[in-house]
């Protein structure tokens, strides 16, 4: 899981702030610095939330453009990665809300090499089925279909807590609400997530 | 948040899944890439004027061709419009009654039936018909018959 963004930020990378000085001055290098640091988590955010390749691509990018119209009114209240997680989240919110009425489309991601060796899904899988690869895939397709199924808000939490491993409060700072309210619909999210995936998980 | 992932633990494993999806290899390769040229494009958008978008539009080879031939074909338009006004004639089928003051309504039995005189009269052009059965045409413009005998036919009684 090399590739996979880092679940809380290193320390060397959460000082953005020289970035974003020299960005808010109209410096693109310093910009497409911030760029590489958290497009892996943009996209991620942006992926989730569509189960989407196509769409996650246009929001991300969208985001990042956002955000470098936007960047010489960003004061820094927020660390910037909260400020572009904001931007990004507001965007697949507006995208789904505009596409509400239409049939999800889903255009998964394959499963990186790990997958295959990750303890956890090892031992998840070798309850169902030998064949380990098919049953894989089967599971990813069940578990984004009831993804799918939650409500925009209640995806959003699960999607940033127990896939991008962020904490209540930098939840609830990005989403602008308490963290209770993030904690009170992580556990509503996660009873659907139970009840229709019950089969899979015993 | 410990305490609330005890309560979902296969839950909690299975999610992990979601981790592993990852997009096409080298896509981080060139995402910054991509989002750089689209500011970039964005920038030279909004320093340039429009009319200097429009010109750089009608100079470029492609632009050029598109604009030139939109160009000619609006050309030969109007000119084709032109000259079907000025050579177009007035069609001697088509019957134009013009009324002029001095016409007056002839008497019955006199035996003049205007319309039949005009129908070969080249001086009087304000009527334009050869059909006898549109004789009303004429019926108001008698001192305008200058050449009534060359055609006239006295009616039998």
């Amino acid at each position: 899981m090399a590739s996979q963004p880092p679940l809380t930020p290193a320390p060397d990378e959460v000082d953005d702030r020289p970035l974003v000085e020299r960005a808010r001055k109209r410096d693109q290098a310093a910009f497409e610095e911030l760029v590489c640091r958290h497009q892996a988590r943009i996209y991620g955010l942006c992926y989730h939330l569509t189960g989407n390749h196509e769409d996650a691509n246009d929001l991300a990018q969208d985001s990042f453009i956002k955000a470098w119209k936007a960047l010489p009114g960003f004061r820094g209240d927020a660390s910037f990665v909260t400020w572009i997680y904001r931007i990004a989240t507001n965007n697949c919110l507006t995208h789904l809300k505009q596409r509400r009425n239409s049939l999800p489309h889903i255009s998964l991601n394959d499963l990186d090499a790990n997958a295959e060796n990750d303890p956890t899904l090892v031992e998840l899988v070798s309850h169902h089925t030998p064949r380990r690869d098919s049953h894989l895939s089967e599971l990813q397709k069940r578990l984004n279909e009831a993804m799918l199924k939650l409500s925009e808000e209640h995806r959003m939490v699960v999607t940033m807590h127990d896939v991008q491993g962020m904490s209540h409060v930098e939840i609830a700072e990005v989403l602008g609400c308490n963290p209770g309210t993030v904690r009170s619909r992580l556990f509503y999210a996660r009873q659907q997530l139970q009840a229709w995936l019950s089969d899979l998980i015993k | 948040m410990s305490d609330e992932s005890s309560e979902f633990p296969e839950l909690q494993r299975l999610l992990v899944l979601k981790r592993h999806e990852q997009p096409p290899p080298g896509y981080f390769d060139r995402f910054p890439l991509r989002v750089m040229a689209r500011i970039e494009a964005l920038e030279l958008r909004e320093e340039v004027p429009w009319w200097r978008s429009f010109l750089n539009f009608v100079t470029s080879p492609s632009g050029l061709l598109g604009f030139n031939a939109v160009a000619l074909t609006g050309l030969g338009l109007v000119c084709v419009s032109v000259f079907h006004v000025i050579t177009s004639k007035p069609d001697d089928d088509q019957v134009v009654w013009v009324p002029t003051p001095s016409a007056r309504i002839p008497a019955w039995g006199t035996g003049r039936w205007p319309s039949s005189g005009l129908a070969a009269s080249p001086a009087n052009r304000s009527f334009a018909s050869t059909n006898e059965s549109s004789g009303p045409a004429g019926l108001f413009d008698l001192p305008s018959l200058t050449q009534e005998r060359a055609s006239f036919v006295v009616p039998a009684h």
